[in-house]
C-alpha cells in the first residue's frame, strides 16, 4: 500500500476519524489505535514478517528497560544490555541484508585465488523497510544508555515509535526521545499543523508522480538498455537520475511528515533543498538528514574521539568510515559500498583546507539571488553529486564503468522520448522554482492581497492537485527507497 | 476540526472547479492539433468515413501507403494505425468508438505478438490513449475499466487528458499536417545493420486475455457485418518460433483471411527497405503497399 494511492487514502481515512472522533485527546487509546494502524500497514505491505517486528520490539523494549534500571546501580551491566542491543540490532540487519552478499563475495574471492568454494545462498526474504526500524532500535539502546532520555515504560508507546506506519517503510529515521515525548500527551487537532501536513502530503505527490516517476521513465529506458545507448543520452540520464532520486525521496517524506502533521505528531525532516549545496559536506546536511544525522551520532563521532591522535587524518578516517557505512546501508553490493567511499573522498580536500568545518551561509545579492560565484559552486557541487550516482545506480562495477566510459568516448544524438520528457523537465522546473523561493525568497509571496491572498493556502494545495492529475504517472509505482 | 473540515471542501470545491475549466481549454486544444497522435484519433473518432480502414499499431502506422492501396483498389482508405505498442485493448475500445459512428465495409488488422502474447511492454496501459474517448462506445468505456482508468475518468475531466500536454503543444505549435497522408505517416532513412544481427525474438506465451479481446474483436466485426482481414507485414529479420500461430488459427477458425507476410522475400533481410528492425522506411511501406494492395483485390470487391 504506497502512501499515494487509493488504498492509503482510504485507509488513512478511518486512521483519522477513529483517531479524532472516538479518541479525540486520549493518549493510550490513541497510541493503541496508532499501533494497529501500523501493524495493519505493515503487515498489509508483509505480513509474514510480523513476528519478527513484534519480537523485535519486545526484544529492544526490555532491553532498554533493563539498561535504564542498571545505568546507576550497575554501570557495567547497563553497558553490556547496551552492546547487546546494539550487536543484535546490526545481527537482524547483517542477517536480512548482508548475509548472501559477503558468502557470495568471500566465495569469489577464494574462487579468484584458486580455493575453490561451493557455497551455497539461503534463501531469505528481506523484511521491507529493515533498515529503517532496526536504525530505530538500536539509537533507542544507545539513547537510554547514554542516558539522553528515561527508558520507555510503556510498550505501546515504545511500539508505535518503532512501527509507526507513515515512516516504518521509508523513514525519516526519527529519535526515540521527540518522538516519545509527543506519544505521552493525547492530540486534538491541530489547524495549523494539519493544514501544513495537508500541503505537504500533495506537495510530496507532486515531487513523487509528476517528478521522480516521469523522470524515471527516461532513465529506465536509457540505463536499463545502457549497452545501447550512446554517452550523449547516458550523460543526460545521468544528470537527471539525482532529481529523480530526491524527488522520489524526498517525495515520500514529505506525504510521510504530513500525515504524521495531520496526526499531530511531528516527524524529523529529511531534506532541505540539498541542490542549493556549495559542497559536498552541505549536500550531505541536507539530504537524508535523519540517516546522516544517525550516521554522525552513532559512528562518525566516537570513531573521531577513538581516531583523536591522529588530528585531521583520524576525522578523515572516521569520514570514511561513515561513508562506505552510508553507501552500505544502501544495498549489499559493492557498487554501494564505492558510492560511499567516493563521497568520503570528496571530503578529504574539505578537511585538508578546513572548510569542512564552516558553515556556508545563504549568500545573497541585493536583489535576493545567489552570487554567481556561488551558483558555479552549486553546479560543480551537482555535477559530483551526480557522477557518483552512476555507482548508485549501477546493478555490478563493470554497468558503472562501461557507463563512465561511454559518457567519457562515444558521442552521438541524444535519445529523447519528448512526451516524458516535456512532461518531466516541466515539472522539474516547478519543483526547483518552489525550491528556490523556499531558499531564497521565503518572506515574500505573491499575490499579497486580496481575494488570492485570503485564499492562498486552498489554492496552492488546489493547484498541486490539479498538476498531478495532469501531469502525474498515476500508475501507483513503488518508491525507490522502499528496497532498502 | 470543523475549521479544518471547512478548508478541506474549500480546496475540493476549488479543486473542481479547476479540473473542469483547466479541461475545457485543454479540450480545445486537443482537438486542434494538426500532427501528433492526437490528431489522428479525433480524425478516425469524429471525422473519417473512408471504406477501407488499416488498424494496428505502429508497424501499420508506418506500412500501408493509403494512396497506393487506394489506386488498386479503387475505394477510400484510411491508416488508422497509431505509433507506439497500441495493442489489441487499445485496439478493440478504438474499434467500438468507431463504430459508434459509422460501419466500414473492411477493416484490414495488422497483428503482432503484443496482440496475443504475454509480451511484458505491452499490457492494459495502452488503454490510456483512449480516456478522451469516455461515454463514446461502451465497448472503449469497458476497456478502460479493465485498464483501472474509468473512474478516474468519471471523477476527473483533466486526467482524460494526463500526460497529454508534450503532445498538444507539439500538435498546436507544429506546421506540418497529418491530414495529406491519410494517416500514415513514412519514416526516412535506411536500416543500420552494424549495430545488432540478432532476428526479434518474442518468446513470450499466450496471453489469454489479450486473445479474448483479439475474438471480441472479430465478434465486433462479424456483427457490423464487416469484412476482415488479418495482416503481418514483414520484420527486417525475426524468429519465427509460434508467433503467428495464435492469428493463423483464429483466422481459419473464423474463416478470415490471413495475408502472412513475417517473411516476405524482397523485404525480409533486406536494409534498404527499412527504418529499423521492425518498420519499413517510406520506400519500403510504397513497394509493400503496392504488394498487399493486389493481394487485397482478391478479397475486397466494390
Amino acid at each position: 500500500m504506497v502512501v499515494n494511492s487509493i488504498n492509503f487514502l482510504i485507509f488513512f481515512l478511518v486512521v483519522f476519524v477513529v483517531y479524532y472522533f472516538l479518541l479525540n485527546g486520549k493518549a493510550k487509546a490513541q497510541n493503541v489505535w496508532l499501533l494497529l494502524a501500523s501493524y495493519f500497514f505493515y503487515g498489509f505491505a508483509e505480513w509474514k514478517m510480523i513476528p519478527l517486528l513484534l519480537t523485535a520490539t519486545v526484544v529492544f523494549y526490555g532491553l532498554g528497560i533493563a539498561i535504564g534500571n542498571n545505568a546507576e546501580s550497575n554501570k557495567k551491566r547497563s553497558s553490556l544490555f547496551t552492546t547487546l542491543g546494539v550487536v543484535l540490532g546490526l545481527g537482524l540487519l547483517l542477517y536480512f541484508k548482508y548475509l548472501n552478499f559477503f558468502i557470495q563475495s568471500f566465495s569469489d574471492f577464494f574462487n579468484a585465488i584458486g580455493l575453490q568454494t561451493h557455497w551455497t545462498l539461503f534463501s531469505i526474504l528481506m523484511p521491507i523497510g529493515i533498515s529503517f526500524f532496526t536504525f530505530k532500535l538500536i539509537s533507542y539502546v544507545i539513547e537510554v544508555h547514554r542516558e539522553n532520555m528515561e527508558p520507555c515504560r510503556s510498550f505501546v508507546d515504545f511500539a508505535t515509535y518503532i512501527a509507526f506506519f507513515p515512516t516504518i517503510l521509508s523513514g525519516p529515521i526519527d529519535r526515540p526521545k521527540p518522538f516519545l515525548a509527543q506519544l505521552s500527551k493525547g492530540r486534538t487537532l491541530d489547524y495549523e499543523l494539519a493544514s501544513i501536513g495537508l500541503k505537504r502530503i500533495f506537495w510530496g505527490m507532486f515531487m513523487k508522480m509528476c517528478v521522480a516517476d516521469r523522470l524515471s521513465i527516461y532513465g529506465d529506458a536509457v540505463f536499463g538498455n545502457a549497452i545501447h545507448h550512446n554517452g550523449v543520452s547516458l550523460g543526460f540520464a545521468t544528470l537527471l537520475y539525482p532529481i529523480q532520486m530526491y524527488a522520489d525521496f524526498a517525495g515520500y517524506s514529505e506525504m510521510a511528515i504530513g500525515v504524521g502533521y495531520l496526526l499531530g505528531i511531528k516527524i524529523t525532516e529529511n531534506f532541505k533543498r540539498p541542490f542549493f549545496s556549495q559542497n559536498i559536506a552541505e549536500y550531505w546536511r541536507k539530504w537524508h538528514i535523519s540517516l546522516t544525522g544517525w550516521l554522525t551520532d552513532y559512528v562518525f563521532m566516537p570513531l573521531n574521539v577513538s581516531f583523536r591522535n591522529m588530528e585531521k587524518w583520524g576525522s578523515i578516517f572516521a569520514i570514511i568510515i561513515t561513508f562506505i557505512l552510508i553507501g552500505m546501508w544502501h544495498g549489499a553490493a559493492w557498487t554501494f559500498a564505492l558510492f560511499g567511499l567516493y563521497h568520503g573522498l570528496l571530503y578529504v580536500p574539505l578537511m585538508l583546507s578546513g572548510a569542512f568545518f564552516k558553515k556556508n551561509k545563504v549568500k545573497k545579492t541585493k536583489s535576493g539571488l545567489p552570487p554567481f560565484n556561488v551558483v558555479l559552486k552549486m553546479i560543480w557541487t551537482f555535477l559530483l553529486v551526480s557522477f557518483g550516482l552512476i555507482l548508485f545506480r549501477s546493478a555490478t562495477l563493470a554497468d558503472a564503468i562501461m557507463v563512465m566510459k561511454k559518457i567519457a568516448t562515444e558521442w552521438g544524438p541524444l535519445f529523447v522520448d519528448y512526451k516524458t520528457l516535456i512532461n518531466g523537465l516541466l515539472c522539474m522546473v516547478i519543483m526547483f522554482y518552489k525550491d528556490f523561493w523556499d531558499e531564497y525568497k521565503s518572506d515574500k509571496h505573491l499575490f499579497s492581497k486580496g481575494i488570492i491572498n485570503r485564499y492562498r493556502f486552498e489554492l496552492t494545495v488546489a493547484g498541486y492537485i490539479v498538476l498531478v492529475l495532469f501531469f502525474g504517472v498515476l500508475d501507483g509505482n513503488q518508491f525507490i527507497y522502499f528496497k532498502f | 476540526m470543523k475549521k479544518f473540515l471547512t478548508r478541506v471542501l474549500i480546496i475540493l470545491i476549488i479543486t473542481l472547479v479547476a479540473d473542469r475549466a483547466f479541461s475545457v481549454v485543454v479540450k480545445i486544444f486537443f482537438k486542434t492539433t494538426t500532427t501528433t497522435d492526437e490528431y489522428k484519433l479525433n480524425t478516425v473518432t469524429y471525422k473519417m468515413n473512408d471504406p477501407v480502414i488499416f488498424m494496428g499499431s505502429s508497424r501499420c502506422h508506418h506500412h500501408y501507403v493509403p494512396s497506393v492501396i487506394e489506386d488498386t483498389l479503387k475505394t477510400g482508405v484510411y491508416n488508422a494505425g497509431l505509433w507506439g505498442m497500441h495493442n489489441i485493448y487499445f485496439q478493440y475500445g478504438f474499434l467500438c468508438n468507431i463504430l459508434a459512428r459509422y460501419t466500414p465495409k473492411t477493416i484490414c488488422l495488422e497483428v503482432h505478438p503484443i496482440d496475443y502474447l504475454a509480451t511484458p511492454f505491452s499490457q492494459t496501459a495502452t488503454v490510456g490513449s483512449l480516456t478522451p474517448y469516455i461515454n463514446v462506445s461502451p465497448g472503449c468505456d469497458d476497456m478502460l475499466k479493465v485498464a483501472g482508468l474509468y473512474y478516474k475518468s468519471e471523477l476527473s475531466e483533466l486526467y482524460r487528458y494526463n500526460s497529454q500536454f508534450a503532445n498538444i503543444v507539439a500538435g498546436n505549435v507544429s506546421t506540418r499536417s497529418l491530414a495529406s497522408d491519410k494517416g500514415f505517416k513514412p519514416l526516412y532513412g535506411k536500416l543500420d545493420t552494424t549495430f545488432k544481427t540478432t532476428p526479434e525474438r518474442f518468446p513470450f506465451g499466450i496471453d489469454t486475455a489479450k486473445v479474448h479481446y483479439l475474438q471480441a474483436f472479430i465478434d465486433k466485426c462479424k456483427e457490423k457485418h464487416i469484412q476482415l482481414i488479418f495482416l503481418f507485414s514483414p520484420f527486417y529479420a525475426v524468429e519465427k518460433n509460434h508467433m503467428v500461430d495464435i492469428p493463423d488459427s483464429m483466422a481459419k477458425k473464423n474463416n478470415i483471411p490471413f495475408i502472412n507476410h513475417y517473411n516476405l522475400a524482397g523485404f525480409t533481410g533486406h536494409p534498404e527497405v527499412y527504418y529499423d528492425f521492425g518498420h519499413l522506411n517510406e520506400t519500403g511501406a510504397k513497394k509493400y503497399s503496392a504488394i498487399v494492395a493486389s493481394e487485397l483485390k482478391k478479397y475486397i470487391k466494390n
